[in-house]
């Protein structure tokens, strides 16, 4: 038999690598499996002629449409959100945008100043020294000083150059009194970190970056866990943790990729395979003592699923901003409308993103805006267009709802045959009602700003890429799944460190938050290790 | 005429000559559309849009020929909206075309890698107002 580990970690994305990281520089034996592979950044699809079409093709980042081998099909025929993500070392690091904002003080705190979901067992102080050593590994860019935060210790990098667009953008925000900062993001300005280059502004982050100053997870925490002895094994699918007679996790089994069975026994298991993953792996583990799924006798596995429901709007400029310039995601942001104003007749906020612009396949198809007429004129009307946009995001807070869940699908498996995850999802009238006020106002910057054509989209589907929720922390058993530390209720050696156990969404990218976290659970871990009951 | 010949004509509609460049179906874009992901999925797209085009399409004027292609869009939506992804998909790929982009904008031809942009380093100063404002957080207790 395979010889038991410490710690077994399933999922090398974000959260599962800041985690192997954190155990293995403990000394702990952490081995983990991941169901892709490593990607080779020195063929980036960024380095290929063709690489615009390479978007809609491998490098796509809706699994469903994907299609690779290590991906697992997901029935989204029942919500508007296309799931996004990435299976491989990375996980979907691979495909981000690299903004790192951090959750506010009041995000933790939504049931007392709000009345609404619930309050996080824990808040931002406890958070804010996982947040920094994170922003330490990651390597980010930015400058401190941001009045809608709480001051911050230096950032390891300066920022990024928020490029034309963005200036123009910042003016305008300045002559409204409204609030903006550059983005804290994970992309090197300068060279950071072991064999990571500084970004050069090629602008196409989703589409793999050579020069590694886009901090993917397989870049940055990965080669530093593997140097402490830590293991990871590809193309290895989990399909059930398994469990003594005492209900302890024991180990996980898992497939190859040539169809090979295998059992992979641990001290401690951590899962960390995204909000949509862990849920569909917590719902297969069946057994008897735990017949509805692992680690949920409150029922709330796969329950609250919560995205950042995104609403967009592009303004067309009539000068040359050369917006395909710099990484495409990341330049300025507003938190003017984060906090609860009840005049809006909402509660929670929202978060403004600017976005750079587009290639020529991307401006003609219409990503932003609608795609360019065939025929007459198209030629003109891309010039027009193209280097000459930029697009707010309006990323409004998601609040739980129990019926927002995943299930396992009946019928669709994965192609080792594996149950596969279903989604149930309705947006909310307090997210519409966020979407549109932010979207006026966006539309309000973009006048400000002097855009010759200002086109808003109310909801954009394919902006799935934050799955939270679906392991929900919190004190009580009887209302979560995980503690405070990410600790099961239901089985004492099983963590979950992804974003699954998010109480609430914020309304900002949620990765910092997820490392932050799975770097503190990785602590208690180390802390508490002795007292852990493994599998007899 | 055949179908071989009924394309690039098409094609010369939907993206026509500029500047110095030929239209779509004269740069030789048609073969190519054989190999599209899109075109794959749904194989009778091409067919169906062709098989729409009346006798004698082939002699029209091209105001007339982007006339028809607009009835049959407007008949054949589903078609003809693969047909055109599929046609710029082909197109925006082609180094002839983005040379003629590079030549007009400060876009770069090619691979974003290794080359990358040169851009405006940050500015500073641009933060002066914003960085006088109050804190606007909402405090809580921990
Ligand atoms: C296009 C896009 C843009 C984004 N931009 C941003 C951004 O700008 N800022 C931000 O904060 N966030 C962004 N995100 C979200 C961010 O990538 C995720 O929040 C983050 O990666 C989640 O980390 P994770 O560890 O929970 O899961 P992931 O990073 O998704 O990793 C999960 C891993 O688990 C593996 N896995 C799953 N199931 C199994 C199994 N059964 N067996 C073995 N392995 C398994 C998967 O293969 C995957 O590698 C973006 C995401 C996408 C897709």
């Amino acid at each position: 038999m395979t010889e038991p580990v410490d710690v077994l970690v399933i999922g090398a994305g974000a959260s599962g690598a800041a985690a192997a990281w954190r155990l293995s520089e403990a000394g702990l034996d952490v081995l983990c499996l991941e169901q892709g592979d490593w990607v080779d950044h020195d063929q980036a699809a960024t380095t290929q002629p063709d690489w615009e079409v390479r978007r809609d093709r491998d490098w796509n980042p809706y699994p469903n449409h994907r299609k690779l081998a290590a991906d697992y099909p997901i029935n989204d025929s029942d919500t508007p959100i296309l799931p996004l993500m990435y299976n491989g070392v990375g996980g979907s690091t691979l495909h981000w945008g690299c903004c790192f904002p951090r959750f506010h003080p009041s995000d933790f705190r939504v049931k007392t100043l709000d009345g609404v979901a619930d309050d996080w067992p824990l808040g931002y102080s406890e958070l804010e020294p996982y947040y920094d050593l994170n922003d330490r590994m990651m390597g980010v860019s930015c400058v401190i000083g941001d009045p809608a935060n709480p001051p911050r210790t230096p950032r390891p990098l300066p920022p990024i150059s928020p490029g034309r667009g963005a200036t123009r953008m910042a003016a305008a925000f300045d002559r409204l009194g409204w609030h903006w900062w550059p983005m804290d993001v994970a992309v090197n300005s300068q060279p950071y970190g072991e064999g990571r280059g500084a970004c050069n502004y090629c602008g196409p982050c989703d589409l793999g970056c050579p020069q590694r100053a886009r901090a993917s997870t397989d870049v940055t925490y990965w080669p530093r866990a593997i140097a402490n002895g830590a293991r990871l094994e590809t193309g290895a699918r989990v399909h059930e943790v398994t469990t003594d007679e005492r209900g302890r996790a024991s180990g996980a089994s898992w497939i190859d990729t040539e169809g090979n069975a295998w059992h992979q026994p641990a001290r401690v298991v951590i899962l960390a395979a995204n909000g949509v993953g862990t849920a569909r792996l917590l719902l297969l583990s069946v057994s008897k003592a735990f017949p509805d799924g692992l680690a949920n006798s409150s029922g709330l596995v796969g329950r609250n699923l919560m995205h950042h429901v995104t609403g967009m709007v592009t303004g067309v400029f009539d000068e040359d901003l050369e917006a395909y310039k710099g990484p495409f995601a990341a330049s300025i942001f507003s938190q003017e409308f984060y906090e609860t104003d009840a005049s809006r007749g909402a509660v929670r906020g929202l978060q403004l993103m600017q976005i750079r612009g587009d290639g020529p396949l991307g401006t003609a198809i219409g990503r932003y805006l609608p795609q360019i007429p065939w025929g007459e004129g198209h030629h003109e009307r891309l010039l027009a267009r193209l280097g000459r946009t930029a697009t707010l995001t309006v990323t409004t807070e998601d609040l739980p709802h129990e019926s927002n869940h995943v299930s396992l699908d009946a019928e669709l498996v994965d192609s080792s045959g594996i149950a596969c995850p279903a989604l149930h999802y309705e947006i909310d009238d307090n997210t519409w009602t966020l979407l549109d006020f932010g979207s006026e106002r966006a539309q309000e910057v973009f006048n400000e700003a002097g855009a010759t054509e200002v086109v808003p989209q109310r909801v954009v589907p394919g902006t799935g890429f934050h799955l939270l929720g679906t392991a929900k922390m919190g004190s009580d058993p009887a209302s979560s799944v995980v503690d405070p530390f990410g600790q099961a209720h239901d089985v004492p050696n099983l963590f979950v460190v992804d974003g699954s156990t998010f109480v609430t969404a914020a309304a900002l990218n949620p990765t910092s938050t997820i490392q932050a976290l799975a770097l503190r659970t990785a602590d208690h871990i180390i802390a508490t290790r002795r007292g852990l009951e493994a599998a007899s | 005429m055949s179908r071989l010949e009924l394309l690039p004509q098409v094609l010369d509609r939907l993206l026509p000559a500029v500047d110095e460049l030929g239209g779509a179906g004269e740069l030789g874009l048609a073969a190519r559309l054989n190999d599209d992901p899109l075109l794959i999925a749904a194989p009778g797209s091409i067919d169906t849009v062709l098989d729409a085009l009346p006798d004698g399409y082939s002699t029209q004027e091209p105001a007339a020929q982007s006339e028809v292609l607009r009835q049959i869009e407007r008949q054949e939506p589903d078609a003809f909206a693969i047909l055109i992804s599929a046609a710029y998909n082909a197109y925006y790929v082609d180094p002839r075309v983005l040379a003629r982009i590079e030549r007009r904008t400060a876009y770069k031809a090619g691979a974003p890698q290794p080359g990358g942009y040169g851009i405006e380093p940050f500015d500073e100063s641009i933060l002066a107002q914003i960085a006088e404002r109050d804190p606007l957080w909402r405090e809580v207790e921990s």
